[in-house]
């Protein structure tokens, strides 16, 4: 689904990240139009809300699965100094994209940032060697969650930490309507659960400390005020806010330790 | 052709499907699992750690 198109070309996703956005309070009150340096911010605020879930430092070995081009890697490797990072995605395209955007990357440069392509569910990663495991809105494409979860176990040491930021049904019983709501949920792009299987799958996976935490109050509002301002302000993408609001959709970080 | 992978990826990277190391052999510019008898190529310096793309090697 990412092949001929760069979503990052999209105004929707400004800065070359693609994810809703954690938003802070907005600078010209909650009825201004979001800035573009606000957009970015927020997706920038996404991936910082994540890392510092997992406790992420100096010295740590991490891996972000489905991590599109790669923008949201390289200020993880920037900010938070682990000593690897492995940044993986199904999508060669999405890839060569990355390799353009994020040349501290390339083989035998100086940041400890490096891309592979693989599968969210078969990961190329040797058993416990990693402390930390995430992925930021990615997980929505996953063909196999419980295969992911059993290798996100896998890879990690004990006590080593996974999170995902992602949207999910708020229950199972809202699936119709959101269905109805969302396009992306209909035409099979978008393949979400309800957040309670989610955790379910980690638990199943032998994780422990298991927890999905609303952030809907700093996605919702703002991200639908920023479509409102884009080329997709009249069509379906502003259900999302109303799938919220409804209390069918919502938008979690779930975190778990292995 | 000659490839390069960095010491402290390869120490984290495994088979995709039997989980063991991989090797890099450099002149075929691939990454090797003698376990699971594949071989991975690497394009444009990014290792292509997929089982449906790997080539079989005895």
């Amino acid at each position: 689904m990412y092949g001929a198109n760069d979503l990052s070309s999209l105004t929707l996703f400004s800065g070359g990240f693609i994810n809703f956005g954690y938003w802070a309070d907005p600078p010209g009150g909650p009825d201004s139009a979001p800035t573009v340096a606000e957009r970015t911010a927020s997706q920038q605020e996404m991936y910082r809300q994540v890392a510092r879930r997992l406790d992420l430092g100096a010295g740590q070995r991490a891996a972000e699965v489905g991590c599109g081009l790669g923008v949201g890697a390289a200020l993880v490797a920037a900010e938070f100094s682990p000593a690897a990072l492995v940044a993986l995605d199904l999508s060669a395209e999405q890839l060569g994209r990355a390799r353009e955007r994020v040349p501290q990357a390339r083989p035998g440069a100086a940041a400890p940032l490096r891309f592979v392509q693989a599968d969210a569910d078969r990961l190329p990663l040797a058993e416990a060697a990693l402390d930390a495991v995430y992925s930021v809105e990615a997980a929505q494409h996953f063909e196999d969650l419980p295969a992911f979860a059993a290798e996100a176990r896998r890879v990690l040491r004990p006590g080593g930490r996974l999170a995902v930021a992602v949207f999910f049904l708020t229950a199972e019983s809202a699936r119709a309507r959101a269905t109805t709501l969302l396009e992306t949920f209909g035409n099979g792009v978008d393949v979400v659960v309800a957040v309670d299987d989610f955790t379910a799958v980690l638990r199943a996976a032998g994780f422990t400390d298991v927890a999905a935490e609303s952030i809907g109050p700093r996605v919702w509002h703002r991200f639908d005020a920023w479509i409102a301002r884009t080329e997709y302000r009249d069509v379906w993408s502003r259900n999302w806010l109303r799938a919220y609001e409804e209390g069918l959709v919502d938008y979690y970080i779930a975190t778990a330790r292995r | 052709m000659t490839a390069k992978i960095d010491d402290w990826l390869l120490e984290i990277l495994a088979c995709p499907q039997s989980k063991a190391p991989l090797r890099l052999d450099e002149e075929a510019g691939e990454l090797v699992c003698d376990e699971s008898g594949l071989a991975y190529p690497i394009r444009d310096g990014i290792p292509v750690l997929l089982v449906d793309e790997a080539r079989r090697i005895n």
